[in-house]
């Protein structure tokens, strides 16, 4: 019989929900079959901590005496966008100082940047906060330099327009003779290691392919503290190719996430260097997946073994566009330390840290248990296979002279 | 120029800062890593730039661990490292006295 979420959020808030993590429903759906899992669990928690380029911190830094309409901004001397309202600024996961040497010399190490600027807002450090403009009746300053904390702004909200991607890229070098410095780490010459970037069978959205539970106004675990969906993520695609699971075969659907930075912890988000490509922040992403029927049970018990990724050569085919995957490999594979691909056995290696997405998963696991943590209803489903959204490919135009 | 210095821990750091504070820049030959296992996130980046297998996830806990013994310093996991996590740790004496110390 089925469930509904308020039946559930019913249960949690009584205490006596039963909650179980992705990487245990796959044994609990082994042992008692599906039709029961579905009875007994209500809930399945599942995690993600892995660089997230498309994530920032959204900030409003209170009115100068006398008042600023911020032009430019920095914080710890990483640029922060301010086109927007007087002292709202956005401040990027992949911004660089502008005095980076960046790859002048190859290959940059890239020691600091937007990630790690709010890696140290979030850990409560003191940042120098610095800004200029062109002055205005209303906002007369022109100039600003002060230290700032976190806990002096106004708002501190970290808005992510794309994480938690529903399966990725396993990444190698099948052509450069030399190391390739990538967003999916050092890729050494003839295939020698291959890089990937997944939970597999703990990330939120390999556990709901098609977008049954998660949708916008679903509430998570977001980087230690308590986020939201806001809407799909940039480049949600829905329609990729699926496996017999349902599972898409390569990187399909996305989420863009926000929630209150102040209440974040660094454990959970991370600041991160890609040696000659550049910075990001880490992101730590949980989702609860309610059990409402059959069907939910038996997409939570999707296990490594059942999850495919194509395997891209990013000396050549990736920064390209052009040719097709070398071949697929289930994580179970990948998690095994070798894939064979072409025939030849290459070692493996993880950007995305599987110890934490482990915790991510059991820490929303016991705010649930505890009572803390109720389900959000979507308000809105994400797009689904059929729909216009997409990963289309900029189709550039000439422009008239 | 290679210089050999030898004596207690203490006096070739003295000697050092000695040769430094009259212009004359040292490299430390001898070099160890430091794994900040606070800093680690245990994601595995490393693991595929190390030849020696010093570094390696764990098949159960998904938990990278570092056998020094393994290490040959070659310092390729260093860059691999997205959250800084190792670090070269350039040492005027001895590989083996700098792991005791």
């Amino acid at each position: 019989m089925a469930k509904t979420i308020s039946e559930i959020n019913e249960k949690i808030r009584r205490k006596q929900a039963v909650v179980v993590t992705a990487e245990e429903m796959i044994d609990v759906v082994a042992e008692r079959g599906v039709e029961r899992a579905a009875r007994e669990i209500d809930v399945v928690t599942t995690g993600t901590f892995g660089p997230m380029c498309s994530s920032g911190l959204m900030f409003n830094v209170g009115h100068t005496q006398p008042k600023m309409k911020i032009q430019k901004a920095w914080v710890n001397n990483v640029p922060a966008y301010s086109g927007i309202a007087a002292v709202d600024c956005y401040l990027g996961a992949t911004e660089v100082p502008e005095d980076d040497p960046c790859n002048k010399v190859f290959p940059g190490e890239f020691k600091y940047g937007g990630g790690h600027a709010i890696e140290d807002l979030v850990a409560g450090k003191d940042v120098v906060f610095r800004a200029t403009s062109y002055g205005t009746d209303c906002y007369p300053r022109k100039e600003l330099e002060t230290l700032i904390n976190i806990r002096d702004m106004n708002n501190a909200t970290l808005m992510n327009p794309r994480n938690a991607y529903q399966n990725y890229n396993v990444a190698v070098n099948r052509t450069a003779k030399r190391p390739i410095y990538t967003y999916m780490g050092i890729l050494r010459p003839n295939l020698a290691n291959a890089n990937y970037c997944s939970a597999g069978q703990l990330s939120p959205l390999l556990n709901d392919p098609f977008f049954r539970a998660i949708g916008i106004g679903t509430r998570v675990f977001l980087g230690g503290g308590v986020g939201y969906v806001f809407f799909h993520g940039t480049q949600h695609d829905p329609n990729v190719e699926r496996n017999e699971r349902g599972v898409p075969t390569g990187g399909a659907g996305t989420l863009a996430l926000v929630g209150d930075a102040k209440r974040m912890d660094t454990a959970f988000l991370r600041g991160v260097s890609m040696q000659g490509y550049g910075v990001s922040l880490a992101v730590g992403v949980g989702a609860p997946i309610p059990i409402l029927d059959e069907e939910m049970a038996r997409f939570t018990a999707i296990s490594d073994r059942e999850i495919v990724a194509p395997v891209v050569d990013y000396s050549e085919n990736y920064p390209e566009m052009k040719g097709k995957p070398l071949g697929y490999v289930s994580y179970a594979e990948l998690r095994s330390g070798k894939i064979t691909v072409g025939g030849k056995e290459i070692e493996t290696a993880c950007l995305s840290s599987y110890a934490k997405a482990r915790e991510i998963a059991g820490i929303l696991k016991e705010w649930i248990e505890k009572g803390k943590f109720l389900l959000g209803e979507a308000v809105e489903t994400l797009p689904g296979a059929g729909s216009e959204a997409g990963c289309r490919p900029l189709k550039m135009r000439a422009v008239p002279r | 120029m290679f210089l050999i210095v030898s004596g207690a821990e203490e006096q070739i750091e003295r000697a050092v800062a000695y040769l430094e504070g009259v212009g004359v820049r040292t490299t430390a030959a001898a070099k160890n890593l430091a794994w900040d296992e606070g800093k680690c996130v245990h994601c595995g980046a490393c693991v595929g730039q190390c030849l020696p297998k010093a570094l390696s996830v764990d098949e159960k806990t998904r938990r990278v661990s570092y056998d020094e013994g393994q290490c040959i310093a070659c310092e390729l996991c260093v860059g691999a490292c997205p959250f800084g996590a190792i670090e070269t740790v350039g040492k005027h004496f001895a590989v083996k006295e700098a792991a005791n110390g």
